[in-house]
């Protein structure tokens, strides 16, 4: 019985696409990454679009903490707990320290139904079962990969969350060269892309809602620039500012209520505070300099943005309520593009150090400054929910492209790259 | 690159030159960026992104003598002019390095005379861009 499973698991193997795989290239692991075999999932039903354990390895991999075991090494393919056998999972060439086998089934409203389990090879014991069901094959791996990351690390998985980003590409309109800018959204691991809106006018810094359905931007479309909310299920777009001037780099607060943002309707770029609910407006700076690319404190008390009003960009924090500014960064003459970890402690920038733009981040309890990033032209660094990585846009043959690194620098992750440039990535919050 | 809405843009062997001139980018006497002025270069600054040629900014005013203690001359106006616009596209994340900031002060009018319409064509920024052959 044993053999036959393992044959039928076989056909599963070769039969389901392999693409999660080849998506995303690692350009940079944790040399002590965790060992982990996830043997592909038992299924007896007519073939799968997707094939799940290929996705939860692929997720558990792009994280860099986790190096799976290629099937081609695996010396038994067990399905249940009774075809565990623990010696074939200890040795040194084709172990693993972590061993995950599940078994797929329908269910009776014709959904997927996944029953798995971890096992801890060294200690030869079952650490826990699960089971999930969904309609959606790739959103349930993702759930099994966020359930498998957070029993193994501690910490919460966001492999179930999104990005928005923003593409440009030259377009041939009859013999002219026309740009064609394209906003989208996609699952993290770069599947399910979906555009949610196409313009021959710039779409600029994109970014979520706190309740990861709304999303904010700004564009040009109606030869001005404005400020937009659309509602990512339906595409729904609401115009909430079109002041002369410039209109930029819109931020949600925490509790989702207001809108921090770039206007230059009183003379030069200041940043306002918004409340979505009546459009009332609050100035918050007012300095001669260019102050711009706000974005909140996790408690929504202050805003981080980019100044140049110490002669060149860095970064400072205001409080709202006492209007106090600090200025955060001190290494080198240009720090910009502010983000936040959702416990405010790390602060990730672009950094310019001898002519090169790197993604820095800063520890703001320590004082410690690192450089992550050996690429160049590096900007809009946006942090995972969870704040393991930061995701970028970077440049790769004179081509925008985005990449991620994690917050220690020790993994570095490059995305699929694709026609045209893409630029400023921003990932979704939990959903 | 081709027109961008309402601005011009000019090619020859030494590369292109954008011209900001058909907008009011600056009061006279000035070197704060108009509203419009800001508008424009927002929705410049993703195109010029996506490259990393050279830029050339040289700044132009009209031909009123000024003289004051922020600008002694029409020199001074017109580097602060380019450097204004410099400033505003490194806060977009363009490379700083890619910049040169000139200043022309009147002596490159693009309207000869007096008139209110040449002056305000004269108080302008050339964005020179060095594109690759």
């Amino acid at each position: 019985m044993k053999y036959l499973t393992t044959i039928l698991c076989w056909l599963v193997l070769f039969s389901a696409p392999a693409r999660a795989e080849l998506i995303i290239e690692i350009t940079e692991g944790i040399t002590d990454a965790t060992s982990i075999a996830i043997v592909p999932f038992a299924w007896s039903g007519p073939r799968l679009s997707e094939d799940v354990a290929a996705i939860v390895a692929a997720d558990l991999h792009r994280s860099g903490q986790f190096a799976p075991l290629e099937r081609s090494k695996m010396l038994s393919l067990p399905t249940q707990e009774s075809q565990v056998f623990f010696r074939d999972w200890q040795s040194k060439t084709n172990g693993a320290e972590y061993l995950v086998i599940g078994r797929m089934s329908g269910t009776n409203d014709g959904k997927y139904r996944v029953d798995y389990q971890l096992f801890d090879v060294y200690q030869q014991r079952s650490i826990k079962k699960w089971f999930a069901t969904g309609n959606d094959l790739r959103a349930l791996s993702h759930h099994i990969s966020d359930v498998l990351y957070q029993q193994l690390t501690g910490i919460r998985g966001a492999f179930s969350t999104k990005m928005v980003y923003v593409t440009m590409e030259y377009l041939n309109n009859s013999g002219k060269r026309v740009q064609r800018y394209r906003l989208y959204v996609a699952d993290v691991d770069g599947h399910n892309e979906r555009i949610l809106m196409e313009s021959s006018e710039p779409i600029l810094s994109p970014s979520w809602a706190p309740n990861g359905r709304h999303i904010t931007y700004v564009s040009f479309k109606s030869t001005r620039p404005a400020i937009y909310i659309m509602d990512t299920k339906n595409g729904r777009e609401k115009k909430i500012t079109g002041f002369s001037g410039l209109n930029g780099a819109p931020r949600f607060s925490p509790d989702g209520r207001s809108m921090a943002m770039v206007l230059s309707k009183d003379g030069n770029p200041e940043i306002y505070t918004m409340d979505l609910s009546n459009g009332k407006l609050k100035r918050i700076t007012n300095h001669y300099a260019i102050d711009t690319e706000p974005t909140w404190s996790p408690d929504g008390q202050s805003l981080i943005f980019t100044s140049e009003r110490g002669g060149s960009p860095q970064i400072y924090r205001q409080h709202l309520d006492s209007g106090k500014v600090e200025r955060l960064t001190f290494d080198g003459n240009y720090n910009a593009r502010p983000a936040l970890t959702p416990d405010g402690r790390f602060l990730a920038m672009v950094h310019r150090s001898n002519g090169i733009f790197h993604i820095a981040v800063k520890d703001l309890v320590r004082g410690t400054f690192n450089i992550l990033t050996e690429t160049n032209l590096d900007e809009s660094p946006s942090i995972a929910p969870n704040a393991s990585m930061i995701i970028y846009a970077t440049m790769d043959k004179n081509r925008g492209v985005l990449a991620a690194v994690s917050l220690d620098g020790r993994v570095k992750v490059k995305l699929p790259s694709r026609v045209g440039d893409v630029r400023e990535p921003a990932w979704s919050p939990f959903m | 690159m081709q027109s961008q809405g309402s601005y011009e843009i000019d090619a020859d062997e030494d590369g292109v030159t954008i011209n900001l001139a058909d907008i009011l980018l600056f009061e006279s006497g000035n070197a704060q960026l108009s509203g419009e002025g800001l508008e424009r270069l927002q929705r410049l600054a993703p195109v010029l992104k996506a490259g990393r040629y050279p830029i050339t900014v040289e700044g132009h005013t009209d031909s009123t003598p000024i003289h004051n203690d922020k600008y002694p001359s029409n020199w001074e106006l017109s580097a602060a002019r380019a450097s204004q616009v410099v400033r505003y596209l490194v806060s977009q994340g363009l490379a700083p390095d890619r910049f040169m900031a000139v200043g022309y002060a009147d002596t490159r009018p693009a309207e000869l005379g007096n008139s209110p319409q040449a002056r305000s064509a004269n108080r302008r920024v050339h964005l020179r861009l060095k594109l690759p052959q």
